[in-house]
């Protein structure tokens, strides 16, 4: 039986804020290097997993072409790159009709890979496909690339190609823990706390589908590389409960910790719960109208993915087209 | 017994089942692991050679004189070996184990080692003690007929061996929730 506290999800996985920002910052200003020496950010990648640098640009031409064109992304557009492909990640496996565990899995995967890079080196929607791929892979789910490509439209070479360096940028850390088992745990033992009847299973029912999706909501956001999967479950529960009111939760926690003798306090696993209710409630009010925008606007960023792809994959500067493309929305947004 | 030509394995079946009611000694008759290993080997050579037609004349001879020497103590392993299979039989019943064979036994035991006064009931075989027919009740026979306790079982007896048999129950993934959610909750 996998078993939580030991698992590298814990030891490796769970971060800070500050670290989650050195890092998000690291990535960047790595890739604003590339930018500035190579005038391209976008990494050759091998089915190996070997990467190849953009080849330098020499000529004077092309130098003052780089200066006039090339703007690098800030962090935070970066933040809301990648907000949007989670999103599109889970519409993805919605239609597919994965299970919720395949789904957070993958959006995991998604993540941990963008601690490790920046969205400028490699195209997201790659990554995003990739994820799904090893996702249904470790749970057990298995869907060929050939099936997943022609799902979406595209070509499932891709896919193979980018495995590898998805598996190496994870570490090849694989089992990750979702909160959607904790959320039924939790739903388990309320039954047998509050010896519930027959109409009072029907209510937890219904507290146990709402608290399924505000975990897909907090999926969105940074907290599962905050929090550990049982805190994300109680922080739904709560949220769940304050919609439906089946019962009393304070008095739930309390008898958790009166049960539990934890070397913990209730106010510590209060703070936590608050802790992820705001990032659920910033990270939304902060990406969502963008993201919105982004999703709902003429521009070619967003619409199918065929004409994007195409100019990302053929034109001469793969990563110039990249950046003009997101300044195309910007100045459709700012229009807006 | 004869021996079907269509089976070559039967002859080394017979000899293994015959070896192994003889020499029936178990890991707790020996002062050490090492020892109990190097009986094991001893009697598997012998085995061995059988079934290949090797020295079969000499290992015989062997057999007999171990079988000689070692009388009493192989009847005790064997009336052990039944005991247990009984017991076994009786706990996959759900009956609790008969207590009474075990002191019936003791008392045959001791009475065993006692001296025999003139004209009282002597032990037939050299040296051996007296068995306990007609004195407590015989072990279920192997194969015998139906298992009849099966038939009466109940509905959650019989869905407990399901689970059992099968590896898996509803209860499983209910206990790996609750585990996941409560050893979750914190990260240090």
């Amino acid at each position: 039986m996998a078993d939580f506290q030991t698992s590298t999800h814990r030891a490796k996985w769970i971060f800070s804020p500050q670290q989650l920002v050195e890092k998000y910052r690291a990535a960047n200003q790595r890739a604003k290097q590339i930018l500035e020496k190579c005038g391209a950010t976008l990494m050759e990648v091998d089915v190996d997993g070997s990467l190849s640098y953009p080849e330098p640009q020499m000529t004077a031409k092309d130098s003052a072409e780089k200066h006039s064109r090339t703007k690098p992304l800030t962090i935070e557009e970066e933040q809301c790159i990648k907000v949007f492909y989670e999103n599109k990640l889970q519409e993805v496996c919605n239609n597919f009709r994965f299970p919720h565990k395949i789904q957070a899995t993958a959006l995991i995967y998604f993540k941990r890979f963008y601690l490790q890079w920046s969205v400028m080196e490699h195209q997201p929607k790659h990554i995003m496909l990739t994820c799904i791929y090893a996702a249904c892979k470790i749970e057990e789910n298995h869907v060929s690339a050939e099936e997943l490509g022609k799902g979406i439209s595209q070509d499932h070479q891709m896919i193979l190609n980018n495995e590898m360096i998805v598996y190496q940028s994870l570490e090849f850390d694989l089992i990750v823990y979702a909160p959607y088992r904790s959320v039924e745990g939790f739903i388990n033992d309320m039954e047998e706390f509050f010896n519930a009847g027959d109409n009072q299973l029907e209510m937890l029912k219904t507290l146990q589908e709402t608290a399924r999706f505000e975990v897909d909501k907090m999926m969105l956001t940074d907290a599962p590389l905050l929090f550990p999967p049982g805190q994300l479950a109680l922080a739904a529960l709560r949220n769940s409960n304050a919609f439906h009111r089946v019962i009393d939760f304070d008095s739930y926690l309390r008898g958790i910790f009166s049960r539990e003798n934890s070397m913990h306090t209730m106010s510590e696993l209060s703070e936590s719960l608050d802790a992820i209710d705001s990032w659920v409630i910033v990270s939304h009010s902060n990406v969502c109208p963008l993201t919105e925008q982004m999703c709902n606007s003429k521009s070619t960023f967003c619409i199918g993915w065929e004409p994007w792809v195409t100019s990302v994959l053929h034109g001469p500067l793969c990563g110039l087209d990249f950046v003009c493309r997101l300044e195309n929305t910007k100045v459709l947004l700012r229009r807006n | 017994m004869v021996v079907s030509s269509t089976n070559p394995h039967n002859k080394e079946i017979a000899i293994r089942r015959r070896i192994a009611s003889i020499f029936n000694k178990r890991e707790d008759d020996f002062p050490s692991l090492r020892e109990y290993n190097d009986y094991l080997e001893e009697v598997e050579d012998m085995t061995f050679n059988l079934i290949e037609g090797i020295d079969v004349s000499d290992i015989e001879a062997k057999i007999a004189k171990y079988q000689e020497e070692n009388a009493e103590q192989i009847m005790i392993n064997r009336a052990r070996k039944a005991e247990e299979l009984a017991a076994a039989m009786a706990a996959s019943k759900g009956q609790p184990a008969q207590t009474d064979d075990d002191s019936a036994t003791n008392q045959n035991s001791q009475a065993g080692f006692g001296a025999v006064p003139q004209g009282q009931y002597a032990p037939t075989f050299a040296g051996g003690q007296p068995r306990p027919t007609g004195m407590a009740p015989q072990p279920l026979p192997l194969g015998g007929g139906d298992m009849p306790g099966f038939a009466g079982d109940d509905e959650e007896t019989k869905r407990l061996r399901t689970e059992r048999a099968g590896g898996w129950s509803g209860d499983i993934s209910r206990k790996r929730a609750l585990e996941e959610a409560f050893g979750s909750i914190w990260v240090c």
